[in-house]
């Protein structure tokens, strides 16, 4: 199934984007966690120094070591944090979102582009194939990164005054990197799906984004229709509270499976750790397979002829185009009805129908008259 | 054996190709001939498997291309211009075909290179000729059956359209592969191409070797002993090409009867029939309304 040459003639596109990615993951696992232990000697060094602003004892000043900082039960010591403080997911997964991007748009957006993307559906191998391997050469950056970027850190923190923080919980610290990188994976598949029906770069990069916040931006808007139109805080609150943790969302949305981690938790609680393996894990593998699979299927499908345009697949652009209206009309009904501050159905119903007229519009205008003026 | 069964194809609710339906032999240059839009480039596009039919199929033995890619190493396209192969250099974009084709010849490869004196750069940083032959050569390098060339020579000057129809020739001389190519450049075809495919609207109007295609019409210079005659200027179913005094040149889309009595009944001092040229052929089948006078 996969080709090395294709990987070959992958590689050649993506090179410098996999090369880059691999030195800022080492510099994005490493200097954070650097920037942390300078935080730590800081706020150690201040509560020593003015201890009994920081309700410790004066007599106990002397007493106090650094690991007290880091022990959750320690009587003297106030709560500096733990490992899950110094593995720095956030800036690591901001990395993955900017690299994927760029990543899959060179791989596909930019193929559309130009005519590499005739060139390499002449070739004698699969479209299937094609897009395999693809996703293998992103895929591999992402774990290339994780993999050199982590040994940098977890070596930074062994061999710093702070090693004690990985006593008992190296193994925690290990999955939760492999599930940055499983992070990284799932949104490197969703904006290599999209490339497969986005007509080239720009539209690629686009459906990326919308695609990221879709699920959990189409909860907001709900949430906040509700709001506009009762008034009512909890109005569809246990709905959309239970929705947004949801194993679901967790399964379609990397996003929303982000907005459920809490470092925290997982290092100090077996059952948040035993829901943090037995559900965001295998929901991030879901997601992988299921926008890997997805993405072969479309992009196997998407017909060729249509390279350039905004979204490829001519016979899906109505259901597009009443998602776009809808979600935009939502949006101006919520921001009509912060003009008084309160709820106020009647100023969201304005807003919405006023959004609607223009996003249908808009839509015309992208799908329709822009989408065919953008073949190349 | 390539066999294009009933190819249909619409783009935007427009019919692009229409029924297309012919074969390919061993050892032959197709010519293929449209107007601009008439279907030729996602002919050949379609050919080997880039845009999908709506119907139809193209079989190479008794195998749809669409079904077995692996069918593709015998079957090479070449599109009018090096864009796929810009960011890569001579010596790069030579290892990505062998190994992309295990049949491809370095060694065939090397001697074209060193013949046209083509040095190891980035393909971008060729000139237009050049471009034109590394991507020729590397294709023909590869050792396939079937090669669909889509305007080989477009933009390139005298010399550099000489050396890829010498190219050209070459490989079906010494291989007996076979080559369908598109092209405006009517006058090279003529020099050849043993078969004319002729394209309009997205069907195929004709299928004719050249001299069929060159019989199909007729181009007639008339010397009239007065005048030429009023009537003869006003027929819709004549090219006029020039109007001397009393001399005539016009091209007709087919040989009548009707037309030689008409012509005959103003008894001219001379009726001389000129050889037809493909581009004369082209212009008086393909040429369309704006071209008849």
């Amino acid at each position: 199934m996969l080709s090395k040459v294709l990987l070959k003639k992958d590689w050649k596109q993506v090179s410098l984007l996999w090369m880059l990615l691999v030195f800022l993951g080492v510099v994005a696992f490493t200097v954070p966690a650097w920037t942390q232990f300078e935080q730590f000697d800081e706020q150690i060094k201040d509560a020593r120094a003015n201890s009994v602003d920081y309700g410790i004892p004066f007599e106990e000043r002397d007493r106090l070591t650094v690991e007290s900082f880091f022990d959750p039960d320690s009587s003297l010591a106030f709560y500096l944090g733990d490992i899950g403080d110094v593995i720095p997911v956030g800036p690591v997964v901001f990395l993955f979102v900017v690299f994927s991007a760029l990543m899959a748009t060179s791989l596909i957006g930019a193929e559309r582009n130009s005519q590499m993307s005739d060139f390499s559906m002449s070739l004698p191998f699969t479209r299937t194939q094609l897009y395999i391997s693809k996703w293998v050469l992103g895929a591999s950056g992402i774990i290339m990164s994780t993999l050199l970027g982590s040994i940098a850190m977890f070596a930074l923190v062994a061999t710093s005054r702070y090693s004690f923080l990985l006593e008992g919980t190296v193994f925690k610290s290990i999955v939760i990197v492999l599930y940055i990188a499983l992070i990284g994976i799932s949104l490197f598949s969703l904006a290599l799906w999209m490339g497969s029906f986005g007509g080239e770069s720009i539209s690629q990069s686009v459906w990326s984004f919308v695609a990221l916040i879709f699920p959990l931006g189409i909860l907001a808007l709900i949430q906040g229709s509700a709001y506009s139109l009762t008034g009512r805080g909890d109005a569809l609150g246990w709905l959309i509270d239970s929705a947004y943790e949801s194993v679901f969302i967790q399964a379609i949305s990397p996003l929303g499976n982000l907005m459920n981690l809490s470092l925290y938790e997982y290092i100090r609680s077996d059952q948040y750790w035993q829901e943090f393996v037995t559900i965001s894990i295998p929901s991030s593998i879901v997601f992988i397979v299921l926008s890997l699979w997805l993405g072969a299927w479309m992009y196997n499908r998407a017909p060729q002829e249509n390279n350039g345009r905004f979204f490829m697949f001519n016979n899906w652009l109505w259901l597009v185009h009443i998602i776009i209206v809808g979600c935009i009309a939502m949006f101006t009904g919520i921001v009509f009805t912060t003009f008084t501050y309160q709820a106020n159905s009647m100023l969201y119903i304005v807003g919405f129908v006023i959004g609607a007229f223009l996003a249908h519009l808009l839509a015309k205008r992208l799908l329709y008259r822009f989408n065919l003026r953008l073949k190349s | 054996m390539l066999k294009v069964e009933q190819l249909s194809k619409k783009i935007d609710r427009q019919t692009i190709l229409d029924g297309i339906d012919f074969t390919v032999e061993s050892g032959e240059i197709i010519a293929l001939v449209g107007r601009n839009g008439a279907g030729k480039t996602t002919l050949l596009r379609t050919m080997v498997g880039i845009i999908r039919p709506d119907m139809g199929d193209v079989l190479y033995g008794s195998k749809s291309i669409f079904k077995d890619a692996g069918l593709k190493r015998d079957v090479i396209f070449v599109p009018d211009s090096a864009d796929a192969l810009k960011n890569y250099t001579v010596n790069e974009a030579t290892d990505l075909y062998e190994s992309i084709y295990p049949s491809f010849n370095r060694t065939v490869f090397r001697e074209t290179l060193t013949r046209y004196n083509i040095d190891n750069k980035k393909i971008r940083q060729l000139s237009k000729g050049q471009k034109a032959l590394v991507t020729l050569s590397l294709a023909f390098a590869v050792q396939a059956k079937y090669y669909l060339l889509d305007e080989p020579t477009d933009g390139l000057d005298v010399v550099a359209k000489s050396d890829v129809l010498k190219l050209m020739i070459a490989q079906v001389e010494n291989r007996n592969c076979s080559i369908i190519v598109s092209s405006h450049q009517l006058h090279e075809l003529e020099r050849i191409a043993d078969r004319i495919i002729m394209i309009e609207n997205g069907r195929v109007k004709a299928i004719l070797s050249l001299e069929e295609a060159r019989a199909l019409s007729i181009k007639w210079q008339v010397v009239f002993n007065d005048h030429v005659p009023v009537e003869l200027l006003e027929r819709k179913d004549i090219e006029i090409i020039s109007v001397t005094g009393r001399v005539v040149l016009f091209m007709a889309k087919e040989r009548t009867e009707e037309l030689e009595t008409f012509i005959d009944s103003y008894n001219p001092m001379l009726i001389e029939e000129i050889p037809m040229s493909l581009e004369d052929v082209f212009r008086v089948q393909l040429g369309g309304e704006a071209h008849v006078v």
